[in-house]
C-alpha cells in the first residue's frame, strides 16, 4: 500500500511543475521577439577563445535584447557536433550558436558532418585571426624568401607545424606549396598549445600560427608572412604574403549563426545586436589587445563572405583528396 | 554457467575476441586523411587485432588450464541480481527524467525513490534530502557556479 | 640570493589585506571546485574573467592561481571518501583512499593527503621561486617522440602494476585505447568507429568513463548487496596520527620532485605523474602487499605529486606563456586580459608583479592547509552515512558533475553504460587502472606518434636517437621485463596466495 501512495505522491510533483512551466510560458506569449531567455550554443569547450567571446559579449546582449542570454555548449568533432544540431533546431531566434570559419566550410567538403554550410544563416561576423608564418629568431631563414629557395634545395626537409589536417593552417602550407613550387613537410598538431611548444622548443621548423598565438611570443618568433590584406597591427614591420606577391589570404574568422529558414525579421533584430556590440570601441580595443582583428559583418556581408571563401576551399580541397 | 572464473575467462576472452574483430574491420572502411605519412585507420586496426589476439590467448589458456582457474565467481544470488535490475534501471530513468524534464525536478523524484527503497527510512527523510540536494543544485552549482543545467519546466527561475 | 630579495619583497606585497582576502577567496572556491566531481578550476577561472575589468591585477591573478592549485585539495575528498575520482589523476587516490575508508581510516586519509598536498606543494613553489629559469628549458625539450614514448612508459608502468593478472590488465589497457579511437582522428578530423552516428562523432570522454568505472559500479555493487552502511569494520579514526604523518613524509618528498619535473613538461597529462608517482611508490614502498588494499604512502604519493605538479606548472607558464593544461590556458587568458604577456619580457618588466603572486602560493598553500585540516573530521563523518542515503547522493553529483564538462546528456549515458563494465570488470577481476590511463592518454600517445613519424619521414627511429625518449623507451623495457619477472617469482613462491591478491 504504502508504494502506492507513494506513486501518487509523484504524479503530483510532476503534475505541479509542469503547471508552473505552462503557466509562465503562457504568461509570456504576446510581445515582440525576444521574448524568452536565448541560447547562446559555444561548440568548442568552456573556457576556450569561442567561449570567451560569446561570454564576453553575453551581459551586453542581454542589456540589448532585454532578455536573459544562457551560455550553451555542444562540444564534440571540431565543431560539428554543435553546427549539425544548429541546423536540426527550430528557426525561432532562440538558438544561436558561435560559427567558425573555415571549420563549417571544411567540414562538409572533407565527409558527412550532418550539416551543410549553406545551411547555417549566419548572422553577423566580428573577429579575424589572420594566419601568419613564423620562424624562431635563432632560425637561418631571414625572410620568406630565403626560406623557400631553402625549401625548394631540400624539397620536404623543413618542417611546418600546424594545428590539424583539413584546418586553416594545413591548407595554408598547401596554397603556398603550390602557389611557390617549394615542398614543406607538415607537421599537425591538436591545437595552438601543443603547436607553439613544439615550435617554441625546435621541434619544427616553422609555424603557420593564429594572430593571437604568435602575438605572445613576438620576442622569440620572426615573423616571415602574414597571410592578410594588410599588415597585422601587432607585426608591424612583418610583410604580407602579398607583398612578397604571394596572393596568400588565410583567416580563422568568428561570428554567429541561426538555424536554416529564420525569419528575416528576427535575423536583423539579432545582427542589430551584434553589429551594436562589434562596433563597441572598448570591445575592439579588448580585442585588438589580445591579438585578433575587430570586424562588424552583417548578415548579408557575412553570407557573402562564406560564398566567396566556399568556392575558394571547393577548388583547394579538390587538389588534397 | 559461467560460475568459475575459467568459464568467465573463456567468455569473456571470446567476447573481447570478436570485440577487436569488429572494430578491426570497422576500420578498415576509415576515410583517407590529408598529408602525414600513416594512414588514421593505423591506430584503431592495430587495437582491434591486438584486442583478438589478446581476447584470443585468454579464452584459450583459460580453456586449457582446466584445474587453476576453478574459484567461482562472485556473482549475487537471485535477489541480488534483482536488486542489482532495479538499481540499474533507476539510474537510467534518472538520467532519461534529467533529459525531459531537468535536474532539479528528477532529482526530486529519484533521490527520495531511491532512499525509500533501499533503506526504508521515512517519508520525511527522505523528502528533506530531496529538498536539500534539489537546493544545492539550485543554488550552489546553478547560482553560485553558472552552470547552465537543464531545469526544464523550472525555466521561469533562471 | 636574487630570487631571495626579490621573494621578500613579493611577500610584502602578498601579504597586504587585500591581497590575502582575495587569496583567501580563490582557496575556498578552489577548494569548492575541486570536491565537486567532474567540476575543476578551468570553468571556475574562466566564469572569473570578467572581473578582469573590476580588480587590479595582482589581487585578480593571485585568486585565479590559487582557484588553480586549491582544486587540487580538493580533489582527493570524493575519491576517498566514496570512490569518485572527479579527473583521472585522483584515479590512484580512489583505489587506495576508498579501501581505507571502508577500513574506517578515511579521516587519517584525508588528513595525510592535505598534508602531502601542503608539504609537495610548497616544495613546487621553492622549485618555481629558485631554478624556473634553469628548468624552463627542460619544458621545451619534449617533442612529439618524447611525448610518445612518456605515454607509452606510462601505460606499460600501469599494466606491469596489475601484477599476477598482467594479461588482463593488458587487455583492459587495450579497452581503453580502442574506446578512445572512436570520434574524429585528432589530427585528419576523419570519423572513425562512429557507424554513422553524430552523437558518436564527439567522441567518448574520458570523464564519464573513469566516473562511471568507479562510482556507478561502486553504487551497483553496494545495491546488490543491499549495504546499509560501507564501513566494513567497527572502528573508526578521525584525524592521522604521527604514526601516519612518519610512516609518509618521505613518499610525499619523493612524489613532490617527481610531480615537479613532470609538471614541467607542458602537455603531459596530471594523470600521467600521478600514475607514476604511485608506480613509484609501489616500488619503493617496504609493504608493497598492501598497495590495492589501502596504503597510506600511496595516498601521499599520489596527491603530494599532483600538487606539485600544478605548482610546476607556472614555470612554462610564467618563463614562455605555455599553458600545460585548460586551466592554465585560462589562467593565462586571465594575464592576457590585463595586457600581461607571461615570458621573458614580463619578467623583466614587472618583476614586481610576478614575485607577489609567487609569494602568494606559498600564502595559499598554508591558507588551504588551515582550511582543510578542520574540516578533515567533519568529510570523515560522511562514512557514517548509510548507503540508501548517500548513494543518490552520489548518483546526483557524479552525473551533473560528468554532465558539466561538455553539457552532453549523451555522456551520462557513457557513465552508466561504463557504470555496467566497471561492475563486470570488477567481478571478472580485470584491473580498472590500465583502461582509465589508457583512455586518457589514447588521444596523445597516438598523436605524438603519428607527429613523430612525420617528423622523421616515416623511420621509427626517431623514437631510438633522441636521448630523452631512448630513455624512457629503455624504462619501458625495464618495467616490462620486471613485471614479467615478478609473476615468474610469484608463481614460483604461493600459487595459493596469489590466488587471494584481485
Amino acid at each position: 500500500m504504502k508504494r502506492s501512495k507513494w506513486s501518487v505522491m509523484l504524479a503530483l510533483w510532476i503534475c505541479l511543475g509542469l503547471m508552473a512551466g505552462a503557466a509562465v510560458s503562457a504568461f509570456a506569449q504576446d510581445k515582440s521577439f525576444p521574448t524568452k531567455p536565448i541560447t547562446y550554443l559555444t561548440t568548442f569547450n568552456p573556457g576556450g577563445q569561442s567561449d570567451r567571446e560569446a561570454r564576453r559579449q553575453q551581459p551586453l546582449l542581454e542589456a540589448i535584447l532585454g532578455q536573459k542570454v544562457i551560455v550553451d555548449y555542444k562540444v564534440g568533432g571540431g565543431g560539428a557536433l554543435g553546427w549539425s544540431e544548429l541546423v536540426r533546431s527550430k528557426p525561432d531566434g532562440y538558438l544561436i550558436c558561435g560559427i567558425n570559419i573555415p571549420h563549417i566550410i571544411i567540414q562538409p567538403l572533407q565527409q558527412e558532418t550532418g550539416y551543410k554550410t549553406e545551411q547555417i544563416v549566419p548572422v553577423s561576423i566580428f573577429q579575424r585571426t589572420p594566419l601568419a608564418l613564423a620562424v624562431l629568431k635563432e632560425s637561418p631563414y631571414k625572410d620568406l624568401k630565403e626560406m623557400l629557395a631553402a625549401a625548394k634545395a631540400k624539397p620536404g626537409e623543413i618542417s611546418i607545424g600546424g594545428s590539424g589536417t583539413f584546418s586553416g593552417h594545413h591548407i595554408a602550407t598547401l596554397r603556398l606549396q603550390k602557389m611557390t613550387g617549394a615542398k614543406f613537410n607538415y607537421v599537425p598538431f591538436t591545437g595552438a598549445a601543443p603547436q607553439i611548444t613544439a615550435f617554441l622548443g625546435g621541434h619544427v621548423n616553422a609555424i603557420f600560427g593564429n594572430s593571437d598565438d604568435l602575438v605572445k611570443h613576438s620576442d622569440t618568433i620572426r615573423v616571415l608572412g602574414t597571410a592578410d590584406d594588410q599588415r597585422f597591427f601587432g607585426f608591424p614591420n612583418a610583410p604580407t604574403f602579398k607583398e612578397s606577391g604571394i596572393d596568400l589570404v588565410e583567416s580563422i574568422d568568428r561570428g554567429v549563426g541561426l538555424p536554416p529558414n529564420t525569419p528575416e525579421p528576427i535575423v536583423k533584430i539579432l545582427e542589430a545586436a551584434f553589429l551594436k556590440i562589434a562596433k563597441d570601441p572598448a570591445i575592439q580595443e579588448q580585442m585588438k589587445k589580445e591579438g585578433f582583428v575587430p570586424l562588424a559583418m552583417g548578415h548579408a556581408e557575412s553570407k557573402a563572405h562564406i560564398e566567396k571563401m566556399t568556392a575558394i576551399y571547393k577548388d583547394i580541397i579538390k587538389d588534397i583528396k | 554457467m559461467f560460475r568459475t572464473r575459467r568459464s568467465t575467462d573463456i567468455a569473456t576472452g571470446v567476447f573481447l575476441a570478436a570485440l577487436g574483430a569488429t572494430a578491426a574491420a570497422a576500420a578498415t572502411g576509415i576515410g583517407e586523411g590529408a598529408g602525414g605519412q600513416l594512414h588514421p585507420r593505423t591506430f584503431p586496426m592495430m587495437i582491434g587485432a591486438l584486442l583478438f589476439i589478446g581476447g584470443a590467448v585468454l579464452a584459450i589458456r583459460a580453456a586449457a588450464d582446466k584445474s587453476g582457474g576453478s574459484k567461482a565467481t562472485a556473482w549475487p544470488d537471485r535477489s541480488g541480481w534483482r536488486l542489482l535490475a532495479i538499481a540499474m534501471a533507476g539510474l537510467a530513468a534518472y538520467v532519461a527524467l534529467s533529459q525531459a524534464l531537468g535536474f532539479i525536478i528528477s532529482s526530486l523524484i529519484f533521490v527520495p525513490w531511491f532512499i525509500r527503497y533501499f533503506g526504508r527510512y521515512s517519508y520525511w527523510a527522505a523528502c528533506s534530502c530531496a529538498l536539500g540536494i534539489a537546493a544545492f543544485i539550485y543554488f550552489v552549482f546553478i547560482r553560485l557556479l553558472q552552470l547552465t543545467l537543464p531545469i526544464g519546466p523550472l525555466s521561469f527561475l533562471g | 640570493m636574487e630570487a631571495w630579495s626579490s621573494l621578500m619583497d613579493g611577500f610584502s606585497a602578498a601579504i597586504s589585506p587585500y591581497n590575502l582576502l582575495f587569496a583567501l577567496i580563490g582557496c575556498i572556491a578552489g577548494t569548492l571546485v575541486g570536491v565537486l566531481p567532474g567540476l575543476g578550476p578551468t570553468a571556475a577561472i574562466a566564469m572569473l574573467l570578467p572581473l578582469a575589468t573590476m580588480l587590479d591585477p595582482a589581487p585578480a591573478i593571485i585568486m585565479m592561481a590559487a582557484i588553480y592549485y586549491g582544486a587540487m585539495y580538493g580533489g582527493s575528498t570524493t575519491s576517498i571518501l566514496v570512490n569518485i575520482p572527479g579527473e583521472a589523476s585522483s584515479v590512484p587516490t580512489a583505489m587506495e583512499g576508498y579501501q581505507l575508508t571502508l577500513q574506517g581510516r578515511g579521516g587519517p586519509a584525508l588528513g595525510i593527503s592535505a598534508i602531502a598536498s601542503f608539504l609537495a606543494g610548497t616544495l613546487g613553489v621553492v622549485g618555481l621561486t629558485f631554478f624556473a629559469p634553469v628548468l624552463a628549458r627542460a619544458a621545451l625539450a619534449f617533442g612529439p617522440p618524447e611525448y610518445f614514448a612518456l605515454t607509452f612508459l606510462g601505460i606499460s608502468l600501469v599494466v606491469s602494476l596489475s601484477g599476477r593478472s598482467l594479461g588482463k590488465g593488458l587487455l583492459s589497457a587495450l579497452l581503453g585505447l580502442l574506446t578512445a579511437m572512436i570520434g574524429l582522428d585528432p589530427l585528419s578530423g576523419v570519423a572513425r568507429l562512429t557507424f554513422g552516428s553524430y552523437q558518436l562523432m564527439a567522441g567518448i570522454d574520458f570523464v564519464p568513463i573513469i566516473m562511471g568505472l568507479f562510482a556507478i559500479s561502486e553504487i551497483l555493487v553496494n545495491a546488490e548487496k543491499k549495504t546499509r552502511m560501507i564501513l566494513e569494520g567497527k572502528k573508526i579514526e578521525w584525524l592521522p596520527t604521527w604514526q601516519d604523518i612518519k610512516e609518509t613524509w618521505a613518499a610525499t618528498i619523493r612524489s613532490g620532485f617527481l610531480g615537479f619535473f613532470f609538471g614541467l613538461i607542458p602537455g603531459c597529462s596530471p594523470a600521467v605523474t600521478s600514475f607514476m608517482a604511485y608506480d613509484m611508490e609501489k616500488r619503493f614502498s617496504k609493504h608493497p602487499e598492501k598497495f590495492g588494499k589501502g596504503a597510506m604512502d600511496a595516498v601521499a604519493s599520489v596527491e603530494g605529486s599532483n600538487n606539485a605538479t600544478a605548482s610546476g606548472g607556472f614555470v612554462p607558464l610564467l618563463a614562455f606563456g605555455i599553458p600545460s593544461g585548460p586551466a592554465l590556458a585560462v589562467l593565462l587568458g586571465g594575464f592576457i586580459m590585463y595586457g600581461l604577456q607571461p615570458g621573458p619580457r614580463l619578467m623583466q618588466e614587472q618583476p614586481h608583479l610576478l614575485w607577489t603572486i609567487i609569494a602568494s602560493m606559498y600564502i595559499g598553500n598554508v591558507i588551504l592547509l588551515i582550511l582543510n585540516l578542520p574540516l578533515v573530521g567533519l568529510w570523515a563523518r560522511m562514512a557514517l552515512v548509510p548507503f540508501p542515503i548517500l548513494g543518490p547522493f552520489i548518483t546526483v553529483f557524479t552525473l551533473i558533475g560528468a554532465f558539466s564538462l561538455r553539457y552532453s546528456f549523451f555522456d551520462l549515458w557513457v557513465a552508466l553504460l561504463f557504470g555496467v563494465v566497471g561492475y563486470l570488470m570488477r567481478k571478472l577481476e580485470f584491473p580498472v587502472a590500465p583502461m582509465v590511463l589508457a583512455t586518457v592518454l589514447a588521444s596523445m600517445m597516438e598523436t605524438s606518434f603519428m607527429q613523430s613519424i612525420t617528423m622523421s619521414r616515416g623511420s621509427l627511429l626517431i623514437f631510438f636517437t633522441r636521448p630523452i625518449s631512448a630513455a624512457f623507451m629503455l624504462l619501458t623495457v625495464l618495467s616490462i621485463v620486471s613485471g614479467m619477472l615478478l609473476i615468474r617469482k610469484a608463481k614460483a613462491k604461493n600459487v595459493e596466495l596469489e590466488e587471494s591478491d584481485a
